[in-house]
């Protein structure tokens, strides 16, 4: 394991050193920041698929009625929510040197906005619950139901007709030089090796936490409602 | 789909109709909330009339925080009167969920209508394309229905529960709003007609999915924290 973390922190130490190191971009007004994608769109991909996993892990929660799915719907909600914000600042830093405002009110910003509102959502729902079973299923079913409006608003809403966006659709297919695509693709394997060691120490953090708290009862149901060992029967009259 | 499914969820939907008879609370303030928003929306017009693309947000928007204020309360109400696990025992959670979430859908209707007669009035914009905007009216009424029901459903036991579902609903329901957008503006003379039509096409799939989202949902949903789950099954000694 911890020859695993020291290539995961050589890696990453490597990608942005390479992020540095690779020449500026060109047709940019502000070339050097042009090396903000590496990081931007990787953050983006990455979001896309823990909010995927995300609901993927709510149906097995709903399916299962297991908790230890419920730990894994709440890291991966988690994770996409932290790439999703790196998404939006990283934007919005691009945005003001290249489009001259942080905000554009352009679709794909728009649409990742809603992106963090939804995931903010579920994790106010968590939060506002106490009952590890109500949590799990109420949060199940809201994450099953944001890949709704999450599919509209990632893949529908900024190719509808009518809706203009200041994205480039061709730069990441045919428009990257070499170093811009080495770069770009070699973050996004990165950044997904990293994401992933920090997603499985979060799941595993949550079941240990679990496995304290129900005394490794992780169901959702059956059981008894109290755990044995902490109420005992007792009598109230001589009767009794 | 059995007929006894249908009969419960008619059941469902008529109690609610019943209870808001008796009181007519719901629709009053329901009502009362979507002339309010229709004043203030009035008010913002009053000074330049609106093109249409900004009308049809304006409208939307009403509908949105209509829709975000009335709806959760179909269900919410349940678990403050404490008869939720009452009507779990009567009927099935997925046709508990429809007979509330159309009752939920019939109150949208009529605040939507409300506020648009009343803003269209105040603001003295006209209509172009009647049946494309009270169409859009209709479809997003019954989308924002279903998916603010289900909101409703889902925040049941948490704390803050009545804000939780605003906050949680209104991001759930966005692409009915920008649908719903595109329809009215239709409805209200902006736009090709062609993609107003392609708006409610997509309004009417939107209303498919909520339902069967709910639908889907609401038995795992419901079943999770039914006590009845818990019980060992019975071979007949505890009669």
């Amino acid at each position: 394991m911890k020859a695993y973390r020291g290539i995961l922190l050589a890696l990453g130490a490597a990608a942005t050193l390479y992020t540095f190191l690779s020449p500026d971009a060109q047709k940019f007004n502000e070339p050097a920041l042009a090396r903000i994608m590496f990081w931007h769109v990787p953050s983006a991909i990455l979001s896309t698929i823990f909010a995927v996993m995300m609901a993927w892990f709510g149906f097995k929660t709903l399916k299962t009625h297991s908790l230890e799915q419920d730990t894994r719907l709440a890291g991966s909600a988690e994770l996409a929510m932290i790439f999703s914000l790196i998404t939006l600042v990283t934007g919005m830093i691009f945005s003001k040197v290249q489009w001259l405002a942080y905000w554009n009110w352009d679709p794909r910003q728009t649409s990742f906005l809603f992106v963090v509102l939804l995931l903010g959502g579920l994790i106010a729902l968590r939060a506002g619950m106490r009952d590890d079973a109500k949590r799990a299923a109420a949060s199940g079913a809201y994450a099953v139901a944001n890949i709704i409006p999450f599919i509209f608003l990632t893949f529908v809403y900024p190719r509808m007709p009518g809706v203009a966006s200041l994205h480039p659709n061709e730069t990441i297919q045919s428009g990257l030089d070499i170093w811009y695509s080495i770069g770009l693709w070699g973050t996004l394997v990165v950044l997904a090796l990293i994401s992933f060691y920090i997603f499985k120490l979060r799941v595993r953090a949550g079941l240990l936490e679990l496995e304290t708290l129900n005394n490794g009862n992780n169901s959702i149901r059956g059981g008894d409602s109290a755990p044995s060992g902490v109420v005992r029967p007792l009598a109230v009259s001589e009767e009794d | 789909m059995s007929s006894s499914w249908l009969k419960q969820a008619t059941a469902i939907f008529r109690k609610e109709w019943r209870s808001e008879m008796r009181s007519k609370h719901g629709l009053l303030v329901g009502g009362l909330f979507s002339l309010l928003i229709a004043v203030v929306l009035g008010m913002g017009a009053a000074a330049s009339k609106p093109d249409p693309k900004l009308t049809a947000g304006m409208i939307t928007a009403g509908m949105l925080f209509a829709a975000a204020t009335i709806i959760p309360r179909v269900f919410l109400i349940e678990e403050d009167q404490g008869t939720l696990d009452l009507l779990r025992c009567l009927a099935e959670p997925s046709s508990t969920f429809v007979g509330k979430a159309l009752y939920a859908s019939l109150q949208m209707l009529a605040a939507s209508v409300v506020l648009v007669i009343v803003f269209l009035e105040m603001s003295a914009i006209d209509v172009v394309r009647p049946w494309l905007l009270w169409g859009g009216v209709f479809g997003s009424s019954l989308a924002l229905g279903f998916g603010m029901s289900f909101c409703g459903s889902v925040v049941l036991g948490a704390a803050n529960r009545w804000l939780l579902a605003g906050v949680i609903g209104l991001p759930l329901v966005l692409p009915t709003s920008v649908l719903s957008t595109v329809v009215l503006e239709g409805g209200l003379g902006g736009g090709l007609p062609s993609s107003g039509a392609k708006g409610m096409i997509g309004l009417v799939g939107l209303v498919l999915l909520m339902v069967a989202m709910g639908v889907g949902v609401s038995p795992f949903l419901w079943g999770l924290t039914s006590r009845r789950d818990n019980r060992p099954k019975s071979k007949g000694r505890d009669r």
